[in-house]
């Protein structure tokens, strides 16, 4: 049995643009924490931090990072993962989470967030990184599934069979992106719900929502749009298999007043209504 | 190496994506229905696009300022030159104004690399260190002390910028959305002082004494170097007043950490 963080509720990704509305309200928002970007406040100081400490007297906090490249043939990069360890020293997130990706190879970082072929010797290389990881940072990492356009000719087995082994060996957290699971399960032409009914329940502990493109050929993962209704649909069954996971909205760009996503949240908070005790998604 | 295979294709996948090589399309696999080139195209499309994005935020007066198929064009010149190796993608165009200074632009038109140098220097004051602010109580301390020998410690988000051009007037107009002063080479250099108070990014010129003096200032020259330099600059019986003078202003503008 493993020892799985509790269970925060609904939150929503810090982004700048809503510093004023979540520090300067008197009523209290319906967020019941919020997932930071890690990169963005490994910075020195000013205004990014000092926002930063402001918001987790109020909320708890997770850390989501985009540059571990956990998957890169690369050697490790110590010097980020040691700035890293110093955020969440000074943060103390309930988790710490990346993505199943690689950002680049040779020095260079494309920053995007690149698949690998499912085959076991990317399962072996990442889940030592993985490993090596977590024994550096002393605690249990979650791994997020992202979306791709692409598959490898030589991939031996599913994404999700990949996911749920990598988990398994790496001994790992997983971090469920929904809106990942539907753009990559209509991009490459298999059942989004198959693929989440596949991942092992005690693993996972965060879902994202987030929405999405159409783009010339597929489903493009841009976090511009709302959330989708095939995406709360497939959210829906999500929660049916997984049962009360902390849930969260993801919008990067395009970004909306803070009212709307609450609203979005909100719809998320309905839907797990409809499966949970109610008592686990009171606000 | 631990996963050659992977590694093969990790390299092939990011020289196609950087530059389109078609040497990774033959290991895609995706739906019959879909292309392999058109599904690769939005990784190689990704990578250009998000780092130019950037670099019209991080230099958005810079980009007013060339216009937008002058910008684009060297931005994604600069990409492709410096690709990125930093982490954070808020890194990776901090050499942007040196490239542009560079080649023909940078004899012909400096002033653009010096605009984006402001704009630089207003990124880095952003983020920069939280270190203490030096108070005229302190000063008052140091006085006792003996200032002769105390050195300027300036603030981790001070850049002092020594101008050529009239780059500072181009900025600060574009800035106001007004139509800039034609582009003209200075006789003399001008300061531009970029910094952070009450954590809002801030600039302003300063008079040609008052900027050798800070640039002096933060190369490490004690109190009593700075005074005597004054004296070469101006009348050399108020040297001392005018100095002193300089130095209430910078720490009542916050520029100042430390003396010591």
């Amino acid at each position: 049995m493993i020892d799985r963080p509790d269970y925060l509720g609904f939150g929503l990704g810090l982004r700048p643009q809503h510093y004023p509305e979540i520090l300067e309200t008197d009523e209290e928002l319906p967020i019941d924490w919020f997932e930071i970007i890690s990169e963005n406040y490994m910075v020195p100081g000013g205004k990014p931090r000092q926002m930063l400490d402001r918001i987790r007297e109020r909320y708890p906090l997770v850390m989501h990072g985009v540059s571990m490249s956990i998957a890169s043939t690369s050697e490790l990069n110590w010097k980020y993962l040691e700035r890293l360890k110093a955020l969440a020293d000074d943060v103390q997130p309930k988790w710490i989470s990346d993505h199943l990706c690689w950002t680049g190879v040779h020095g260079v970082n494309l920053h995007d967030l690149l698949p690998v072929p499912y085959t076991e010797e990317a399962l072996t290389h990442i889940s030592d990184r993985i490993s090596q990881v977590q024994d550096f940072l002393g605690r249990r990492i979650a791994i997020e599934n992202v979306s791709s356009y692409i598959e490898f000719e030589e991939s031996e087995m599913s994404e999700w069979e990949f996911v749920a082994e990598l988990a398994k060996r790496a001994d790992c957290w997983l971090l469920m992106d929904v809106n990942n699971v539907f753009v990559s399960g209509q991009n490459h032409q298999f059942n989004d719900a198959h693929f989440i009914q596949s991942i092992p329940k005690e693993r996972v502990v965060q879902f994202h929502l987030a929405g999405h493109s159409e783009g010339n050929d597929c489903l493009i993962d841009t976090h511009d749009q709302p959330v989708c209704d095939e995406v709360f649909e497939l959210y829906g069954k999500a929660i049916e298999h997984f049962g009360p996971i902390s849930t969260m909205i993801e919008r990067d760009d395009n970004i909306p007043p803070l009212a709307e996503l609450l609203e979005e949240l909100g719809r998320a908070r309905a839907i797990a209504a409809d499966v949970l005790d109610p008592k686990m998604v009171a606000q | 190496m631990s996963a050659p295979n992977l590694a093969a294709l990790q390299a092939a996948l990011q020289r196609d994506i950087v530059g389109r090589t078609g040497e990774a399309l033959a290991r895609l696999k995706v739906p019959e229905s879909a292309s392999p080139e058109k599904r690769l195209f939005v990784y190689q499309n990704a990578y250009v696009q998000r780092l130019v994005g950037i670099m019209m935020e991080d230099y958005d007066t810079t980009w007013t300022f060339l216009g937008d198929q002058m910008f684009f064009d060297l931005a994604q010149e600069f990409v492709t030159k410096y690709p990125s190796n930093t982490p954070n993608a808020r890194w990776f165009s901090h050499r942007f104004p040196d490239f542009l200074g560079e080649g023909e632009l940078g004899r012909d038109t400096p002033s653009v690399a010096e605009v984006a140098r402001i704009e630089r220097a207003l990124g880095d004051a952003f983020d920069a260190a939280d270190d203490p602010v030096f108070s005229r109580e302190q000063l008052g301390v140091v006085a006792q002390q003996g200032l002769e020998t105390a050195k300027l410690i300036l603030h981790p988000s001070v850049t002092l910028l020594r101008l050529e051009t009239n780059a500072y007037d181009i900025f600060k107009a574009l800035r106001a959305e007004d139509m800039p002063p034609e582009i003209k080479a200075e006789s003399e250099p001008r300061w531009a002082l970029v910094w952070r108070r009450d954590l809002v990014c801030r600039h302003m010129e300063l008079d040609p004494e008052q900027g050798a003096l800070l640039d002096l200032a933060g190369q490490g020259h004690g109190f009593t170097a700075l005074c005597e330099f004054a004296a070469t600059l101006g009348d050399p019986e108020t040297a001392a007043v005018r100095m002193a003078g300089y130095l209430g202003q910078w720490i009542d503008n916050e520029i100042l950490t430390d003396m010591r």
